[in-house]
């Protein structure tokens, strides 16, 4: 019995295309989630007294925040833009003998994403 | 009208070495060839020691796929006049062990393939005297593409979880659980929910999304495995709100 | 889906001066915000938790990542701080 050749994954095989690349990238932007989950509790825990929120507060206003929002933003579109693009797969509608168009329903939930976003942004300025 | 090309193909011939190496054949080609033809034209004139698999040359039966410049392709569908590097590097399946040359061992797929259950699997029996089981047009669409694999296993080629991880099922076995999930004539989910609803099944899958982009019989393996996905956290949801009073 | 907006009043909104310290200050302690904040808290972090987890197994960090309890429970604990956090509010 000769001996088979197993060629076992190299671990920098996300480098070596450009989909592995993305795919990467796409699947790390949830760190952004996470941190911004982190802020949200620091939010929390801070307004429990008026010292605390100040100090969150200044600390929003500072260009240390402006530039990690930023990074955290450009992310988190990435995030979300990545993923109402799966929701075709997921979300499979028929009409008849033909399937709903994958356009149809990635384009119905941006615009979802679009008013759910205008409205809380909306809801916290008034 | 014929061309030169160069053929960088990789050989494994364990009697010999136990190392792989590659092998440059230069050839004149026709512009209609496939890289399938190059290949048969090399083992007929040029190299007969060498070792692939092939069959049908027309894209049905999934025997011949291999890595043409690294990407998983059906050698029958793959031409020469497509390609404007200097040489084409052919290589075996990624993901599979090598037995010789071009040619894997894929037991592991034929193994994975019967653990779904991939055949109907009705609540009750029907007898033949009640004749055929009749389905509309719209019936058929559901399961239909997912029907259209020819296990020809370039979506394992394409999918890194299945290369860190073997005991993925894996693209085409889930895409075919998925070809009978859907089909009205068939009541077999529950049935085959521990070997697709498992850690090695469906949820191993990160959805990369390569497996879709290489099948070259448009079956969308990924979809197939992100429905099952949705469809068996429903079902699960289902049993915890609504448990069944019967085990069925 | 919400998150984007959210990064955008807190990173734009606030810098810009469009919304005062008082007004967040009350938004934030307002029990229906508080309990939005902690659902948010709750489905980022768990999202965050298997996402980055497959992440590393696929990096071929897969005896980290194998160790489910580590992502989970960190999701766990950063919810129940939340939680906490917005009841004393």
């Amino acid at each position: 019995m000769t001996r088979e050749l197993t060629r076992p994954l190299p671990w920098n095989w996300w480098l070596k295309k450009a989909v592995y690349f993305q795919f990467m990238m796409r699947e790390l932007t949830s760190l952004a989630v996470f941190a911004y989950a982190l802020l949200i509790i620091w939010a929390l825990l801070s307004a429990a007294d008026a010292g605390s929120f100040s100090t969150f507060y200044t600390f929003l206003s500072s260009s240390l925040s402006v530039w990690l929002h930023l990074v955290i933003l450009v992310l988190s579109l990435y995030h979300t833009g990545t993923w109402i693009a799966l929701t075709p797969k997921v979300m499979v509608l028929w009409r008849g003998d033909e399937r709903v168009d994958p356009g149809v329903i990635a384009g119905a939930n941006s615009i979802l994403f679009l008013m759910i976003s205008g409205a809380v942004i909306w809801l916290v300025l008034m | 009208m014929s061309d030169r090309t160069v053929l960088d193909v990789y050989r494994y011939l364990p009697d010999n070495e136990s190392e792989p190496t590659f092998q440059s054949y230069e050839l004149d080609y026709q512009d209609n060839w496939v890289v399938l033809d190059a290949l048969n034209h090399i083992k007929a004139e040029i190299d007969s020691t060498l070792s692939f698999r092939w069959s049908c040359r027309m894209g049905v039966c999934g025997s011949c796929g291999m890595m043409v410049n690294g990407e998983p392709k059906l050698t029958c569908e793959t031409f020469i006049r497509d390609y404007d590097t200097q040489t084409i590097t052919i290589e075996p399946l990624s993901h599979f062990p090598v037995i010789r040359d071009l040619v894997i061992n894929m037991d592991d797929f034929m193994e994975k393939l019967p653990r779904v259950s991939p055949w109907l699997i009705p609540d009750e029996d029907k007898p033949l005297e009640d004749g055929e089981y009749l389905q509309t047009p719209a019936q058929v669409a559901h399961y239909k593409r997912f029907s259209m694999c020819i296990n020809c296993m370039l979506c394992y080629s394409a999918c890194p979880v299945y290369g860190l991880d073997p005991s993925f099922t894996g693209p085409a076995v889930l895409a075919l659980a998925a070809r009978y999930n859907l089909d009205s004539r068939d009541d077999g989910m529950k049935e085959r929910a521990a070997e697709v609803s498992a850690h090695e099944g469906i949820w191993e899958c990160t959805y990369v999304g390569e497996c879709t982009q290489v099948c070259p019989k448009d079956v969308d393996p990924a979809g197939a495995i992100q429905m099952l996905k949705l469809s068996y956290a429903l079902d699960w949801a289902r049993s915890v709100v609504m448990p069944r009073s019967s085990g069925s | 889906m919400l998150l984007p907006a959210m990064v955008f009043v807190t990173g734009v909104a606030v810098p810009a001066g469009w919304i005062s310290e008082q007004d967040l200050v009350s938004l934030v302690r307002n029990p229906v915000t508080r309990l939005v904040l902690v659902a948010l808290v709750f489905l980022f972090l768990f999202h965050w938790a298997h996402r980055f987890r497959y992440a590393l197994i696929d990096l071929g960090l897969g005896l980290v990542g194998k160790q489910g309890w580590l992502f989970y429970g960190t999701a766990l604990v950063g919810t129940i701080v939340a939680g906490l956090a917005a009841l004393r509010l």
